[in-house]
């Protein structure tokens, strides 16, 4: 049996008096996609930065492919490559000048510069300077640093972050790319949308607890309500009449009124919807990663306002 | 320690330096300086000749003796804490990088530029001048950019040291000035408040310790006996240095700028890894 490639035990980080990491553990296998949700300050970017070795620990330990994780370590640097949240250069470099300081620092060779400006379609600005980049540019010039070392992990803080729309699904596809290839990928993000598509699991963390760990799957088996039922009436029905009739907890989306119920509740809720003259449209949708994470936040006592 | 790593370090500095406005606002500072150097103490004096020039370098190397520890602090001060500040120090961090390696290769990076701009404002008109004048006259010259070098390499030690305890740039900024006025401008008051206390032998060694506490005043005895103080000081300030030790006050006060080189710099690892580790 193989080891996990990140073994994370009772990992605490303490400011002050605040645990902004509470007592985490946490094995991510070989291979996998691993996300880590949670709304800010939900102490995801805290446990990353222990992760990477930017933050020691209060208390527990890490180890990346056996190794132990400690700042300014250098060899357990290697087994991984990461992208922080965000993404600072050195605005007087070009941007590939800044890819080749980072390609010898680690001593790869500068044909890995060319090949990666190439796959992030930064060739043509190879030789602007990274200080006049947007944000969608520098995030790209910062894939492509991580990607330079052939790293078995990848820890990527928010990688979309700041991106255009073409580029996040360019870099899902990349990230699935790099996957397929073996490399086992641990990434936050707060787009549920795109996590739901990529991952194998995800960890859900609130107020530097992690609540809720498992596959998207596990995750929706777990949650009472499996299906959400929207109704569009017209002329309206009033939230009163709706509520006496239907005896289900109802929310208000754009116009339309939404029942989240359990597989077997699904029909008698279609029918009860359907007894109503005034139904303009129906649709039945399978609850979404969003949904979960609303009710996990909401079941463990979160606010919902942060989000 | 890898060096490797702390030549790429040094690489990107010169780089990163070589791209800043800093590094040709400063050439342009030392240019002038050396034109002065020419025209006041070579082509002005017809009739003193090489004691024109000594004195003229002398002058200036009081000038030089403000203004150097002024642009290290400066520039070292903010090179830490502003990597900080940009969260550019992440992803160095990340990276397999030692504290040790990345102060090395942070100090010998500026230096380097910094000694570029000084060799090239400086040293390249002067000795050029300086050797058509005469042989003695060069020498002086040289002695004069190699003390320049001397207190900028003592200054961005101490700048470093300044930054690594910062987090924030214009803390740095903040910091250094009040480095630079201590050092510089309040420092020599102390000194000679405090040396009232003292009189004979004890006053001797009161004297040659200060001077050691401060690189700014090593550098400025150094010169003094180096550039042939004699005639431009009188002797009794050197006969005073060389009465209270019994090693050559050149190799005194040589030894005190190297501390003051390889100090702050010790120190610098030493709390940039305590700062990681919180």
């Amino acid at each position: 049996m193989t080891l996990p490639i990140v073994e994370i035990s009772c990992l605490t980080k303490t400011y002050g008096k605040k645990d902004v990491v509470k007592n985490v553990s946490l094995n991510i296998e070989r291979g996998e996609i691993f996300a880590l949700l949670g709304h800010n300050g939900a102490g995801k970017t805290t446990l990353i930065k222990m992760l990477v070795g930017l933050l020691q620990a209060s208390a527990g330990c890490m180890k990346i492919n056996g190794q132990e994780v400690a700042p300014l370590q250098k060899e357990v640097k290697k087994q991984f490559s990461y992208m922080p949240e965000t993404m600072a250069l050195f605005p007087h470099l070009s941007a590939s000048e800044t890819l080749r300081f980072f390609a010898r620092l680690q001593k790869l060779p500068d044909s890995r510069v060319d090949e990666l400006l190439k796959l992030v379609e930064l060739s043509e600005l190879g030789k602007q300077k990274v200080g006049s980049f947007s944000k969608g540019m520098t995030q790209r010039l910062g894939l492509a640093i991580a990607l330079l070392p052939d790293s078995p992990l990848l820890i990527l803080d928010e990688p979309t972050s700041g991106l255009d729309p073409l580029w996040v699904i360019k870099s899902k596809k990349i990230i699935n790319q790099l996957n397929e290839s073996g490399k086992t990928i641990i990434f936050t993000s707060h787009i549920l949308s795109e996590v739901e598509e990529l991952v194998d699991r995800v960890g859900i963390m609130r107020e530097g607890d992690l609540i809720a760990l498992g596959s998207v799957k596990e995750l929706k088996r777990g949650g009472a309500n499996k299906v959400r039922v929207k109704a569009f009436f017209e002329p309206e029905v009033s939230a009163d009449e709706l509520k006496a009739r239907l005896d289900y907890p109802i929310t208000s989306e754009k116009g339309w009124q939404v029942v989240s119920c359990s597989y077997e509740n699904k029909l008698e809720v279609i029918d009860k919807i359907s007894s109503f003259e005034q139904l303009g449209d129906m649709e039945i949708l399978e609850i979404t990663l969003e949904d979960i994470y609303h009710s996990i936040y909401q079941q463990k006592g979160g606010c919902d306002h942060e989000h | 320690m890898n060096l490797h790593t702390i030549k790429i370090l040094i690489g990107k500095e010169i780089l990163d330096s070589l791209r800043n406005r800093w590094f040709y606002a400063f050439l342009a500072v030392f240019i002038a300086l050396s034109f002065s150097i020419i025209y006041l103490g070579i082509f002005n004096s017809t009739t003193m000749g090489f004691e024109s020039f000594n004195k003229t370098t002398a002058s200036l190397l009081n000038l030089v003796l403000l203004l150097i520890p002024m642009i290290t602090l400066l520039l070292g001060g903010t090179s830490i804490s502003s990597e900080r500040e940009l969260g550019t120090m992440d992803l160095m961090l990340s990276k397999p990088i030692s504290a040790l390696e990345l102060i090395l290769g942070k100090y010998l990076g500026i230096a380097a530029a910094l000694i570029v701009t000084i060799v090239v404002g400086f040293g390249l008109m002067g000795m050029v001048v300086a050797f058509n004048v005469s042989a003695v006259d060069a020498q002086a010259y040289l002695i004069f950019v190699g003390l320049t070098i001397l207190l900028a390499l003592a200054f961005l030690s101490i700048s470093l040291l300044v930054s690594v305890l910062v987090k924030k740039r214009i803390t740095a900024l903040i910091v250094s000035a009040i480095v630079w006025v201590f050092f510089i401008l309040v420092y020599d008051l102390l000194v000679m408040a405090a040396a009232n206390l003292f009189s004979g032998t004890s006053m001797a060694v009161f004297l040659v310790s200060t001077i050691l506490l401060n690189p700014a005043d090593a550098v400025r005895i150094l010169a003094i006996v180096s550039l042939g103080g004699e005639t431009i000081f009188g002797p009794s300030l050197i006969e005073l240095t060389r009465m209270i030790t019994n090693v050559s006050s050149e190799l005194l006060m040589l030894a005190g700028i190297v501390f003051w080189i390889i100090a702050p710099l010790v120190l610098s690892v030493f709390f940039f890894k305590r700062s990681v580790h919180k």
